[in-house]
């Protein structure tokens, strides 16, 4: 995702994209965004029929004058007046037919006029900025600009639809409304019975069980372009790249009957279950002098610590990898591979034949599953920012009980708000008081 | 024109008394111009001082040197702790006063104050040479030069008194209003707005019926505000007790009846009244499913009659205040002495002030109190106390860095930030919720966190200082020594403690003991016994701070560290010069706002309503990016 506040020269300039998918659909939206005034006056040199004085939301229809003035397109119009639109300033749209030729022709139109094409993300980083779109949405859709895979999609698409937004929304208010209760108290003694701070403050217990839920819902979330490492570990000759060239569907990694064939860490995505994952085939583990297959070696254990899946392929009746050979922490799936060849069998592993396409199908959604832990259960999400966010909300929280003190309770929850303002952007101050104004009538 | 005064201070209210006292004690031949000797520091509302926030903002004014605490303490006739079975931060002392023994003691103390001179006059106008303020220019027509003015006049400001329909030009009961000035203030450029309070009715108090009333004692062990009552007999003025009585259904029922003769209702008052101090017609219909309201029946004094009924200020017709007291328990009989009354004034945005309270367009000229948008005698007698100082520090030629408190210093930091940075759509009173690191800005506090910075600036000379010293030396050492002390689970202190209730199974310290929620009372005695010297010269609150410090420990840690974390960020200097309009990205309104507001620093930035986190991360990269420019 592009950043938020990364290059954010010209914003003053008056924005012109296509804001519909690109492809010849029946119809394609133009859409010109900009400072009030100068956007109206920009859309009638290129739509004449747009009145001076034009009603907010109403369609109008006028022809469409290319760079020369000659007419392109006709179609409707819609004005939308600063802030009632969807990037807070001044919006046009212009509605023409769908063709592809067309919209360039009135972009270019437009851009003779005087409006600049807009940089991916820039509609959306005016919206942020004018406080239309909390920060949630606007990572959202700039994560699901770059989505290459359907969960990073359908997790962005959640982000963009709120879902998070609104989940996060109700603990905030949860915890605005024991704020509330316990302010009013501190700050009126002489107005407000202090009955009810014991339940304003046993709210507080749930209130972080509701965040850390929330928090495992989001997964621990990925920097935009970081995707999930799957790392195949095994002994030598253990048949690690023949199953990494079987799971990518392709001859990526040299193959031979030699054990310590593989000398180098070999990395490619895939897609698996849906979720884009980078597969990483290594050198086989073993002790050894040879300086080049030691490195190797090392290279491994590098992968495989920072790996948030560990595949250890084990030959059927060979050994598994001493438990201190691998990284501490990282999850770990053992198979067995070679299956069709006779062999021990060990219960309970998974058993994969490369040769054959035996338990492939069986290891891909093994892998899906166990990534779950990395990628969260929710229907969104997607950056660990949001994660952290939500456990330092609840962290917050820890060690608060029924009994007060209130005042440290009231200083742990509005940290707790705080951090949850890192998700949306809001803050919660001015808000507080009003509620308590107009909750409890205090004051002589 | 010639500077005959260093500082004039124009108004004796409680803003413009700490304002005169502050700047002659920074060594500035100061003037204090008032249009009644006679009403230094009156209490034009409440006879009260203190309370919570306001009660630790009267220790910090004084731990700076000022006068409020001590002339509270010698005039106060019924002290209370509020929530005082909570921690110490959220404690809050409140007296109430003999009202016109507290304006002699002000008045008494600002005569003998050398380099201060009183004076009966009123300002009009301000001369300006320069760009600068050069004097002032009275009503009568006189001009008096000076170097730097301070401006606390109240509800003067084209004030306007309504009961019911009638109205009167005032800017307190029976007291004229400052128009001239108002319209000089507007004339300066600034922008004005308007705001209204309230003050209930007073009545006889020989014709109310105490026995149908709750009666409210004051604490059995008085304390004191201030830290120089410790050195003289405390309290001075016989205690008396307060009462309690309550609106009826009848009362509720005549207020509906009468709300369009309530110019509050009616729509004849405009400006905008403090929701905390709500007036009676408000809270009757705002809290309509309530069926009473608690009265406070406090006397104005010992040897008056005058009482104040707390909790019924209103703008009805006299007539229907009349019935309307008539239907509290108690008060069936009550003659009203004066009625409520609701005032409409004039205020200056404080966004237009800078955060040493100078009115930034006139340089030279400060704002203190209620013109400022804020309510109460505390708020005003702390702003009084920094636009005094920073008025004498520019009259002296700036040689002293300006006079300001942080956020995490002091509620009058808190305050003073929140006006300049924020603004004040209603009259502002302090609340502890409006400190976000009110765990350290306890009373108790006050003199640890202040003193050294009264004393650089001359508000505290070292002899008067020395006490306070003391104290906190005490302080330290007790809790150095309790920390140190070891308790040992042997036979003999197992005994001891079993005999008082504490268990102990393995070693601890004394401060250990102490941070036990259930460490019972009598641990002070044994726990004096082992380590005499420090503890035993300890008085109670001496000991209640100490072991509040000791509880509170883990809590105060983290708090500190909070701030640090915080002020790393939000300290990032903005340039006063900085142009907002053209910072990418930023909306046009934020930058509006911006522009107004011109926050010192990205932390107040932060803080003004309408400029998003969004907009302050644009700011910060912005700035970043102006730096990296400068520097390559
Ligand atoms: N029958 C059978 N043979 C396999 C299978 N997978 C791999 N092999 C054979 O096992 C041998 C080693 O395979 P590799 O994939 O190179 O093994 P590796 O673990 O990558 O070995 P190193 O890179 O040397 O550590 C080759 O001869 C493969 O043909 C399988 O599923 N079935
Ligand atoms: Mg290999």
């Amino acid at each position: 995702m592009a950043p938020l506040v990364g290059d954010a020269a010209g914003d003053g300039d008056v924005l012109v994209a296509r804001a519909t998918p690109v492809g010849t659909g029946a119809l394609a939206i133009v859409r010109l965004s900009g400072p009030a005034g100068r956007v109206l006056a920009l859309a009638r040199e290129m739509a004449p029929r747009i009145p001076a004085r034009p009603q907010a939301r109403r369609a109008y229809l006028s022809p469409f004058l290319d760079e020369e003035g000659s007419v392109a397109d006709e179609g409707l119009v819609l004005w939308f007046a600063s802030p009632a639109s969807s990037t807070g300033e001044e919006v046009v749209e212009l509605q023409a037919h769908g063709s592809p030729a067309v919209v360039e022709l009135l972009v270019a139109s437009a851009v003779s006029r005087g409006a600049r094409r807009a940089r991916p993300g820039e509609f959306t980083r005016r919206a942020l900025a004018n406080g239309k779109i909390d920060l949630a949405r606007a990572e959202g859709i700039g994560l699901l600009a770059g989505a290459a895979s359907r969960g990073e999609a359908r997790r962005a698409l959640g982000l963009v639809r709120g879902e998070l937004s609104r989940k996060v929304a109700a603990l905030r208010e949860e915890l605005l409304g024991v704020l509330v209760e316990l302010e009013a108290r501190l700050d009126f003694a002489e107005d407000v019975e202090r009955d009810g701070e014991t339940s304003a403050l046993a709210r507080i217990v749930s209130a972080r069980a509701a965040l850390r839920l929330l928090a495992s819902e989001a997964g621990a979330g990925r920097a935009p372009g970081v995707v999930p490492t799957v790392v195949i570990v095994g002994a030598p000759n253990a048949g690690k790249s023949t199953l990494f060239n079987a799971l990518l569907g392709e001859d990526r990694a040299l193959v031979t009957e030699l054990a310590g064939t593989t000398r180098d860490a070999v990395a490619e995505m895939f897609e698996v279950e849906g979720e884009r994952v980078r597969l990483v085939d290594t050198a086989g583990l073993r002790e050894t002098t040879e300086r080049l297959e030691r490195l190797g070696v090392e290279a491994a254990g590098r992968a495989a610590a920072g790996a948030d899946l560990l595949l250890v392929a084990r030959e059927a009746g060979g050994e598994s990898p001493a438990r201190g050979d691998l990284p501490e922490g990282v999850p770990v799936l053992v198979l067995e591979t070679k299956a069709d060849l006779p062999g021990e069998r060990r219960d309970g592993e998974l058993r994969v034949s490369a040769r054959t396409g035996e338990g492939l199908t069986a290891l891909r959604r093994e892998i899906g599953a166990r990534l779950v832990s990395c990628l969260g259960t929710g229907e969104f999400g997607g950056l660990p920012r949001q994660r952290e966010a939500l456990l330092s909300a609840a962290a917050a929280l820890d060690g608060l009980g029924a009994e007060g003190p209130a005042e440290i309770a009231a200083g742990a929850v509005r940290a707790g708000l705080h951090a949850l303002g890192e998700i949306t952007g809001e803050t919660a101050t001015e808000e507080l008081l009003d509620r308590i104004f107009s909750t409890f009538c205090v004051g002589k | 024109m010639k500077a005959h005064w260093d500082v004039v201070v124009v108004g004796g209210g409680h803003a413009g008394a700490e304002a005169a006292w502050a700047s002659a004690r920074v060594g500035c031949r100061t003037l204090l111009l008032t249009r009644d000797l006679g009403a230094i520091a009156r209490m034009s509302c409440n006879p009260a001082i203190g309370g919570l926030a306001k009660g630790q903002t009267v220790r910090e004014i004084d731990a700076l040197g000022g006068l409020m605490g001590w002339a509270a303490d010698r005039t106060g006739i019924h002290f209370k702790v509020l929530n005082a079975s909570r921690g110490p931060a959220v404690q809050g002392l409140r007296c109430q006063s003999d009202k016109a023994a507290y304006s002699r003691e002000v008045g008494q103390r600002l005569a003998a104050r050398p380099n201060l001179e009183l004076r009966e006059g009123a300002a009009a106008g301000f001369v300006v040479a320069e760009g600068v303020l050069s004097g002032l220019r009275l009503e009568d027509g006189e001009e008096l030069g000076c170097r730097a003015a301070v401006v606390t006049s109240g509800t003067f400001l084209r004030g306007l008194i309504h009961v019911g329909a009638e109205r009167q030009a005032a800017g307190r009961w029976g007291e004229m209003p400052c128009v001239d000035l108002s319209d000089a203030l507007r004339g300066l450029g600034l922008r004005i707005g308007r705001m209204k309070t309230g003050t209930p009715p007073r009545v006889a108090g020989k014709s109310i019926d105490r026995s149908k009333t709750v009666r409210v004692r004051g604490d059995v062990a008085p304390r004191a505000f201030s830290f120089r009552s410790r050195l003289e007999r405390f309290p001075r003025l016989p205690q008396v007790d307060c009462f309690l009585t309550h609106t009826t259904e009848r009362t509720h029922d005549l207020i509906r009846r009468n709300l369009d003769r309530s110019p509050l209702y009616s729509g004849v008052i405009r400006g905008r009244g403090p929701r905390y101090c709500p007036s009676i017609e408000d809270k009757v219909v705002r809290f309509a499913e309530r069926d009473r309201h608690q009265i406070f029946i406090e006397p104005e004094g010992l040897d008056t009659d005058w009482t104040y009924l707390g909790g019924l200020s209103m703008s009805l017709p006299a007539d229907v205040q009349d019935e309307v007291v008539r239907s509290l328990p108690g008060l069936e009989e009550a003659e009203i002495l004066r009625p409520a009354y609701a005032i409409e004034y004039d205020v200056v945005f404080p966004e237009q002030l800078d955060d040493t309270l100078a009115v930034r367009e006139l340089p030279g000229l400060f704002l203190a109190g209620q013109i400022n948008g804020t309510s109460g005698y505390e708020e005003a007698a702390g702003q009084g106390l920094v636009a005094g100082v920073n008025a004498a520090l520019v009259a002296k030629g700036r040689e002293q860095a300006p006079f300001t408190l942080g956020r995490h210093e002091a509620y009058i930091g808190v305050m003073i930030d929140d006006l300049v940075t924020l603004g004040a759509e209603e009259p502002y009173r302090l609340l502890t919720s409006r400190a976000e690191h009110r765990l350290l800005l306890g009373g108790d506090t006050a003199y640890a966190r202040l003193v050294e910075k009264g004393m650089a600036y001359g508000l505290l000379t070292e002899e008067e200082a020395a006490p306070i010293q003391e104290r906190e030396e005490r302080q330290r050492a007790a809790r150095a020594a309790l920390g140190g002390s070891r308790v040992l689970p042997d036979r003999g202190t197992l005994l001891e403690l079993e005999a008082m209730g504490v268990g102990l199974s393995e070693e601890t310290t004394g401060a250990g003991l102490l941070r036990r929620p259930d460490a019972p009372a009598s641990l002070r005695d044994w726990l004096a016994g082992r380590v005499r010297e420090p503890l035993g010269g300890l008085d109670d609150e001496e000991w209640e701070r100490l072991v509040n410090e000791i509880r509170y420990e883990g809590f105060l840690k983290r708090e500190r560290e909070v701030i640090e974390r915080v002020r790393r960020a939000a300290d990032r200097p903005v340039p006063a010069d900085f142009r907002y309009r053209g910072v990418p990205g930023l909306s046009a309104e934020a930058a509006e706002k911006l522009e107004r507001h011109r926050p010192r620093t990205l932390g107040q930035a932060g803080r003004i309503p309408g400029v998003t986190p969004a907009a302050v991360t644009l700011l910060l990269a912005r700035l970043a990016s102006g730096e990296r420019r400068v520097s390559s």
